[in-house]
């Protein structure tokens, strides 16, 4: 009985993805020829330069501050730990809104160079933030933890004799770092530049903000905007061999990373101390992106919040909170209900067929939430207009939409993006567990449903609650797929940010963007904490 | 009576077969050890009979119901085969206290027999003090007693463990072993237990049944098994031995100890001849006789109850020279002194050459 459940869930989950791929090798329409002859080539060229900055972007940051954490000891190390994973709280999003408040012409800083400095004209030299460059910048200030948590792990685990032979042959720490460490680092840091260019791909509020048109923001136009679902498909489609590149890139980084490990791994490796000029600069290169992309933009969102309070933070806010906490704690509970469904089934029986079923559903991680959101809407119409004819054809009445522009579309769609969050988190406590546990309780007379609700959910809850939280805070920050799926009249405390920064009023956004923010934050501590234990098994061998 | 009965049953990881046509019957109240070497199939035997591993050829009776039958693909699942099953980690849920991992398959009793039911268990088992503990705060010896009574509980037909004692360090080993053999036999079950140990097997056993490369090799008491065995693997895995090459002339073996008859084989084929260490009995010397079997002292050790004393064969044209013999209580001749070796070849096994793998 698990085994077809959790073959049904997976194919629910996939078919989104499905039916856009299947979009790939649809005849194109003439609006498709339109599009192609004039956007087209500005939406592509547009994703490359973000993929190309964004990329270098969070290499750059996220392998020196690994680096510099992993490998070497300076004051604030230790801080710089976690405090570096801060930035994951803050969505790109709420970044370019804050960081536009804060430098456009009326903002705070060109106010500050008129006035303070008497630059009268600082607005014709000043960089106009909302920009390609702003953007790139921006999403390279939010999305280098990625990079940053692979790498760093990466760098601990590296075998001690590795470098340590490297050091003997007379390699510096600048020649070790070059010939050994980074090349023996290079899936993992792979792997989170994937993850990051998957992000960048997924991002929608801070280009539509910055007006740089990407793909994420032609299908939105395109399909509210045009109403041309067709054409907003084939984009959808065509993005999504952006994102297969990447899922590739991500998949061979795991495979590669087994080969990493080449001796005695839990050896902690003596570290670099770093003194005088050198220990300020690391913790400068260290403290410059928790400032600019955690600090300044969270400390802003305090004071504007604060400003206007008296203004926004009123009913209506409460009731978007509101909305926000329910789709969000839905999403959660159906997902780790899901997630522990799919891997007790595979549990049970690990077929091919499951495991691959498995994997697509979980593909959804990968594909940015626009696109999910056209491979949600257009079954659920074809759903909506099958029901609707068949009560027309036998009763005479029209159904109406009955999925499309309803909460279960958009619960849908947040399932199909983040059960992979939930599925790694309970997987992996669930690997954790024997399997003797599960043949104990069968062989003392428990159903196979009792031994997952009496004995395995009770051993893995830390798990289940973890995988819970981490989904509902996703939802809390999703924007592209809410603002294209959600009911008429429904707003989300993500929705609210954007529509209020679309109209220019980025301070009274403020109160809605740092909800997101305090909630962001809370994936950031249990993430933190991971790595505080991690290196409490390997304090054995520190070096004072 | 059968308690529990296995035909003809065989078994594939993918293509390499670890169960080949496997058949064993155990009955009411019986202990039968299933002993092999790791990786012999003893295990997935275990776990077939438990319906954890979903039968693939043959048929698993339990009394008189067959359990599972490949022919007819009928296989009930474990929870209705109410079988008791102690593994080698225990398997204790870490979630629940000693009382709650002992109760956890008692089912359809009212609270107050429940508890009377439980609190005999665990006092009968010297766990009384920890109904209210968690595992984790438990010595290995208390939780394999916890794995124990859990399986008992419910007051299973049929018992099945899975090298339960190896997680133990040797002391406490045969002191719990001994305990385990006490239940078990009050409880009348029928056993079945899996180990590695050729001496566990013998201590506990009414019945040993030999497995080697997922083939029953022999089964019969401790005494067949060590006394009969069927082959040189079997005479070797239940005690050392001496093992010498020779070929048959006459219907018999030459040994520097004298010739063993081997009238089943034929003549002129190529044997091997295991002599355990109890079967070379060594007597020293009267001064001035010419001994018929000499051979030279190398060392000789104490054990305990038996000594064992290393020798040296000086004349003749032997493939080995070295043997052990082992003598009861304490006999410790000179080292470098010639002695007398007399040959029992009651425990002498012939076997074909072709046999030594």
């Amino acid at each position: 009985m698990w085994t077809p459940l959790a073959f049904i869930v997976a194919a629910l989950i996939s078919l989104p993805v499905l039916v856009v791929t299947a979009n790939l090798f649809t005849p194109a329409g003439a609006i498709w020829q339109h599009l192609a002859a004039t956007v087209l080539s500005s939406y592509i060229a547009n994703s490359v330069w973000i993929m190309i900055g964004v990329g270098a972007g969070v290499l750059v940051i996220g392998v020196s501050t690994a680096w510099l954490v992993a490998m070497c000891e300076f004051p604030g190390r230790r801080i710089f730990e976690w405090a570096l994973l801060l930035p994951f709280a803050v969505p790109a999003y709420v970044v370019a809104y804050t960081y536009t408040g804060l430098l456009d012409v009326s903002g705070p800083v060109q106010q500050w160079l008129r006035e303070g400095l008497g630059m009268a004209n600082a607005a014709s030299w000043f960089p106009d933030i909302r920009s390609l460059v702003g953007a790139i910048v921006l999403m390279a200030l939010v999305l280098y933890p990625y990079v940053y948590m692979l790498a760093r792990t990466a760098f601990l685990e590296q075998s001690f004799a590795a470098i340590e032979v490297s050091r003997t042959l007379g390699c510096g720490p600048w020649r070790s770092f070059g010939t050994v460490s980074l090349p023996l680092a290079r899936p993992a840091i792979a792997g989170g530049l994937a993850l990051a260019l998957m992000e960048a791909l997924n991002d929608f509020g801070t280009v539509q903000f910055f007006g740089v048109d990407t793909f994420t923001t032609g299908i939105y136009r395109t399909w509210l905007g045009l109403g041309e679902r067709p054409a907003a498909a084939q984009l959808a489609a065509l993005l999504m061999l952006f994102i297969f590149a990447l899922i590739l890139m991500e998949r061979w980084s795991r495979g590669a990373r087994h080969y990493q490990h080449t001796g005695a791994r839990y050896q902690v490796l003596p570290r670099y101390h770093l003194r005088a000029t050198k220990a300020v600069v690391a913790s400068v290169v260290c403290a410059t992106p928790v400032t600019l992309g955690f600090l300044i933009p969270a400390l802003a969102l305090t004071v504007w919040t604060i400003d206007t309070a008296a203004e926004t933070i009123d009913k209506r806010f409460f009731t978007m909170a509101a909305n926000s906490f329910l789709v969000a704690a839905t999403t959660a509970v159906l997902a780790v209900a899901l997630a522990a469904t799919l891997a007790y089934g595979l549990r049970i029986r690990r077929t091919a067929a499951m495991t691959v079923a498995t994997r697509v559903a979980a593909l959804g991680y990968a594909i940015p939430g626009s696109v999910i959101a056209v491979g949600v809407l257009i079954p659920f119409a074809f759903v909506d207009n099958a029901v609707d004819g068949w009560f027309r054809a036998h009763f005479g009445v029209s159904t109406g939409l009955v999925l499309s522009g309803t909460l279960v579309a958009l619960v849908f769609a947040y399932l199909v993006r983040f059960l992979a969050i939930s599925l790694n988190t309970v997987e992996a406590g669930l690997g954790r567990i024997t399997p003797r546990m599960d043949d104990a309780a069968r062989s003392l007379g428990l159903s196979r449903s009792g031994v997952l609700g009496r004995v395995l959910a009770p051993l893995m809850r830390g798990s289940l609650l973890a995988a819970g939280l981490l989904v509902f805070v996703d939802v809390m920050k999703e924007l592209p797929a809410t603002l294209l799926i959600r009911p008429f009249n429904f707003d989300t405390l993500a929705t609210h940010t954007y529509e209020y920064a679309s109209d220019e009023q980025l301070v009274e956004a403020s109160g809605a963007a740092l909800a997101i923010v305090v909630v962001g934050v809370v994936p950031v501590i249990l993430l933190s904490r991971a790595i505080a234990r991690a290196r409490a098994g390997q304090d054995g061998g520190s070096v004072p | 009576m059968t308690a529990l009965g296995f035909e003809h049953v065989s078994h594939a990881f993918g293509r390499h077969l670890v169960v080949d046509d496997f058949g064993l019957s155990i009955g009411p109240g019986e202990i039968v050890c299933l002993v092999g070497p790791s990786g012999c199939g003893k295990t997935t035997v275990l776990r077939i009979a438990a319906g954890l591993e979903p039968l693939q050829s043959g048929r698993v009776s339990i009394g008189e119901r067959v359990v599972a039958d490949a022919r007819r693909h009928t296989d009930v699942p474990p929870d209705e085969r109410g079988l008791g099953l102690v593994f080698q980690d225990y398997a204790l849920f870490p979630h629940l206290t000693v009382a709650g991992n002992v109760g956890f398959g008692l089912k359809g009793l009212s609270g107050q027999e429940r508890r009377a039911r439980l609190s005999a268990l665990l006092e009968q088992l010297d766990l009384g003090r920890y109904a209210d503990v968690y595992p984790h705060t438990l010595s290995g010896g208390q939780q394999q007693r916890v794995a124990l009574a859990r399986a008992l509980a419910p007051g299973p037909g049929i018992v099945l463990l899975d090298e339960p004692f190896s997680g133990l360090d040797t002391a406490l080993r045969n002191q719990i072993r001994d305990q385990t053999l006490h239940l078990l036999k009050s409880r009348e079950a029928a056993t079945l237990l899996v180990t590695h140990d050729p001496e566990e097997a013998m201590a506990l056993g009414d019945r040993i049944a030999l497995m080697r490369e997922g083939r029953l090799i022999q089964t019969g008491t401790p005494g067949d098994l060590y006394l009969h065995p069927v082959n040189a693997f079997a005479a070797g895995f239940f005690g050392e031995v001496n093992r010498i090459a020779g070929t048959v002339r006459d219907g018999a073996v030459a040994t520097p100890f004298g010739a063993i008859a081997a009238t089943r084989l034929p003549n002129g084929s190529t044997v091997d001849v295991l002599i355990r260490p109890e079967a070379l009995q060594v007597k020293a010397m009267g001064a001035g006789t010419r001994p018929r079997h000499p051979a030279i002292v190398v060392a000789a050790r104490l054990l305990g109850e038996v000594s064992m004393v290393h020798l040296q064969v000086e004349s003749g044209d032997w493939p080995i020279r070295h043997f052990h013999s082992r003598m009861t209580g304490s006999f410790l001749p000179r080292e470098n002194s010639v002695v007398e070796v007399a040959l029992d070849p009651s425990r002498t096994f012939v076997f074909p050459a072709a046999d030594i793998k």
